[in-house]
């Protein structure tokens, strides 16, 4: 009965403990929320978290934005830009992974030591010569460079995150396959690509929230704000010689926030058992 | 070891390609920019061709254009903006103007990546202290010789805004502003301070005193340390030597006994509690709109420039504000104090399109443009469009009081290298070094006059 009682007195501590971090968690995206209805006073002049009254106006005014482009467009351009990236970058690394976890050639382990220090690289200095190279292709103001990056695995955090997992996985199998008569390119489809689905999935949540949330890349890459993904068009309003209306950039804040949401919910199973495999076999 | 060796050789190899290829860039880039130029214009002529079919009746037979015009600002800015833009398109059916707006984040980067790879918009608007940055890059346009019109301006301030010492306007001005202090009347009459009466720097310790004295949750200033690097150091060098702290001709006009002089200065606006601390104040940034001090109106006054003053006093309508003097030097070489503009727009040196470009800018600064544009780039530039704002109300009183403080003082603008954004970040360094008490100021200002002779070295 003690040991019980003792155990329950556990759980629920525990569960106020993990409640409590919940709360702080979410506490930003809750506050988020409620402060698309308050007015610019109530933000900085109340701590309350709750606003003194409702109304959806902030949302149907964020939602048309400036200059007609409403966030229906932005929204659009998100997912035009993220979707294919991220599938491209799964296929693309996917493909440059099995070469190197399962071929020999020569120069492999410098080529491979040069992908590595790609990842080693911060993304300020790689910017300008991208830049370049992107502008003698005219691929500038659109979303190439995003596909093109993803189209020739330039994520080299993928790749070697791939390859890893890859290594992890039995050579036998590969073998008995060849066998039982695969070719190579058979053999990652038929075999190796359902056991590799966590750390793919991982790898396609991650580029695909890295993505969504990417603004540097967007700001330097797109031009028109007809093509401006949310990021950019979250920015739009800001700017410290005008009065900004945060509650309408809260609203879209929410609304832009949804989608990764919804996916992590979704996928969380994937999302979890990529990172958690792809470390064990690393 | 071999193979090491044979990666020594390969990597090698690869990084003299890529000098050499760096080298024939430059050769090569005037038919590289030939090729990239091209481009856009194939498919800039296929977009205008579909508006022109709709406006067949009013067409001109004039060929299709299409110019990039980009700005920064909020929503109210880009509204009028665009509104002008949809005006002129409407007069000249065959110019598209593509927008490309955005917030002032990130803004400059994206410049200088457009100027190096040659791809940056045909108009665009520039921010105040790199305009003469830009004007030594070569990357604006000679306006005077493309036949710009400036018979709405005055003279004197053009050649003060714009024209970076050559004779020639590069740049438009897109307004009146200056630095400006805007004070909370309410508090300061509270208090019994008078800051509508010329003053003297001193005069700040003694005021703050009185505010701590009357309430210790309120400050004499709220100062941010962008603002107030410019408010202090670089105004201390115009008024002490009545020159830039680095002029044009990249002399170090100031020395390390008044940086260090100034540094005091400021250390003891901290140590006695004049200014709201600097640690308190770092999160907020430059939008001291945010912090909730002033909008509970606890500060006397807020250092910042004639642009904010609309955002500031938006911060609590109960609150009366004003525009305050700005303060003086006893026996200074010049008040220091100037009037000059919020941000220029100038013309890409590489337009394909000059004369489109600057047909538009005559119109951007006529009478139609100004009723649209009201005051969403500060007060603006020509008495003309001065009159429609104020005829139609919609220029901030609080706007245009601190405009004309600010022109009550003869001081010489320093924009040059002192506001470029390497100086600008020696400066800012050691103001908040100071600010924060993490360097003396003697330390700070022998740190700082290194620094700005080895940048003075780089530049000469």
């Amino acid at each position: 009965m003690r040991k019980r009682t003792k155990k329950k007195i556990q759980e629920v501590l525990a569960y106020v403990v993990l409640i409590t971090i919940g709360i702080v968690m979410i506490y930003p995206l809750i506050w988020m929320f409620f402060a698309s209805f308050k007015t610019n006073e109530e933000i900085y002049g109340s701590i309350s978290l709750l606003p003194k009254s409702y109304s959806w106006e902030a949302f149907v005014d964020g939602w048309n934005a400036i200059g007609g482009n409403t966030y229906a467009v932005f929204f659009k351009n998100s997912f035009l830009l993220v979707i294919p990236t991220t599938l491209l970058t799964v296929v693309s690394s996917t493909l440059v992974a099995y070469g190197f976890a399962r071929f020999n050639f020569v120069g492999k382990r410098l080529a491979f030591s040069l992908l590595l220090s790609t990842l080693m690289l911060p993304n300020a200095i790689l910017i300008i010569p991208r830049y370049s190279i992107f502008r003698n292709l005219h691929v500038l103001d659109g979303y190439g460079p995003f596909y093109l990056m993803a189209a020739f695995a330039c994520y080299p955090f993928f790749t070697y995150m791939l390859v890893q997992f890859l290594r992890g996985l039995p050579r036998e199998l590969d073998e008995s396959a060849y066998i039982d008569g695969c070719g190579t390119f058979r053999t990652l489809i038929q075999i190796l690509l359902p056991l590799l689905k966590p750390a793919m999935f991982s790898a396609g949540l991650f580029q695909f929230l890295w993505t969504y949330n990417d603004y540097f890349n967007s700001l330097i890459y797109i031009n028109t704000v007809k093509k401006f993904t949310v990021s950019l068009a979250l920015r739009l309003s800001l700017d410290s010689e005008t009065i900004v209306i945060w509650k309408n950039v809260m609203a879209m804040s929410c609304l832009a926030v949804l989608p990764v949401v919804v996916l992590f919910f979704f996928c969380q199973k994937y999302f979890v058992e990529g990172i958690a495999t792809s470390g064990l076999k690393g | 070891m071999k193979l090491k060796k044979i990666g020594v050789i390969f990597l090698s190899a690869i990084m003299t390609m890529s000098l050499l290829a760096g080298c024939g860039d430059t050769a090569g880039s005037s038919t590289d920019s030939a090729a990239t130029d091209s481009a856009p214009a194939a498919t800039e002529q296929a977009a205008p061709a579909a508006t022109t079919e709709t406006t067949e009746q009013t067409t001109d037979s004039a060929e299709p254009v299409t110019l990039r015009f980009s700005w920064w600002g909020g929503d109210a800015r880009h509204e009028a903006t665009l509104a002008v833009i949809d005006a002129y398109q409407k007069l000249h059916p065959n110019v598209t103007i593509e927008p490309e707006y955005s917030s002032y984040d990130g803004y400059s980067e994206k410049k200088t990546t457009e100027f190096a790879s040659e791809t940056a918009p045909d108009i665009f608007q520039i921010e105040t202290g790199l305009g003469p940055e830009y004007y030594n890059q070569g990357v604006l346009y000679n306006l005077t010789e493309g036949g710009m019109d400036f018979s709405n301006f005055d003279a004197a301030f053009l050649e003060q805004n714009g024209q970076f010492g050559s004779g020639s306007q590069y740049a438009m001005p897109t307004g009146q502003a200056g630095t400006a202090l805007i004070v909370n009347k309410d508090l300061a009459d509270a208090v019994g301070i008078d800051l509508s009466q010329q003053y003297n720097w001193d005069q700040f310790f003694e005021w703050g005193k009185m505010v701590r004295e009357y309430d210790p949750e309120c400050y004499l200033l709220s100062a941010n340390t962008s603002y107030a690097t410019a408010f202090i150091i670089r105004a201390w060098c115009r008024q002490m030597n009545a020159k830039p702290i680095i002029d044009a001709d990249m002399n170090l006009n100031m020395t390390q006994e008044q940086f260090e002089e100034c540094f005091t200065f400021i250390k003891r606006l901290y140590d006695e509690e004049v200014c709201a601390p600097a640690a308190y104040k770092a999160p907020f940034g430059d939008q001291d709109q945010e912090d909730p001090n002033w909008i509970a109106g606890k500060y006397v006054a807020s250092i910042g420039y004639t642009s904010s003053a609309d955002v500031l006093s938006a911060a609590n309508s109960e609150i009366t504000y004003m525009a305050g003097h700005l303060p003086l030097r006893d026996g200074g070489a010049s008040d220091g104090w100037f009037n000059d503009c919020p941000q220029y727009i100038g013309v890409y040196a590489k337009t394909e399109h000059p004369k489109e470009a600057i047909d538009f800018l005559n119109f951007f600064y006529g009478e139609e443009a100004a009723a649209i544009l009201g005051t969403v780039r500060s007060v603006p530039p020509t008495v003309m469009a001065q009159e429609i704002c104020e005829k139609a109300g919609t220029l901030n009183p609080l706007t245009k009081e601190s405009v004309s403080v600010s022109m009550l003082y003869n001081g010489q603008s320093d924009g040059g290298p002192t506001t470029g954004s390497e100086v600008t970040a020696i400066l800012t360094d050691a103001y908040e070094n100071v600010s924060h008490g993490t360097l003396s100021p003697a330390e700070a200002a022998e740190e700082t006059v290194e620094l700005l002779n080895d940048y003075i070295d780089t530049h000469k």
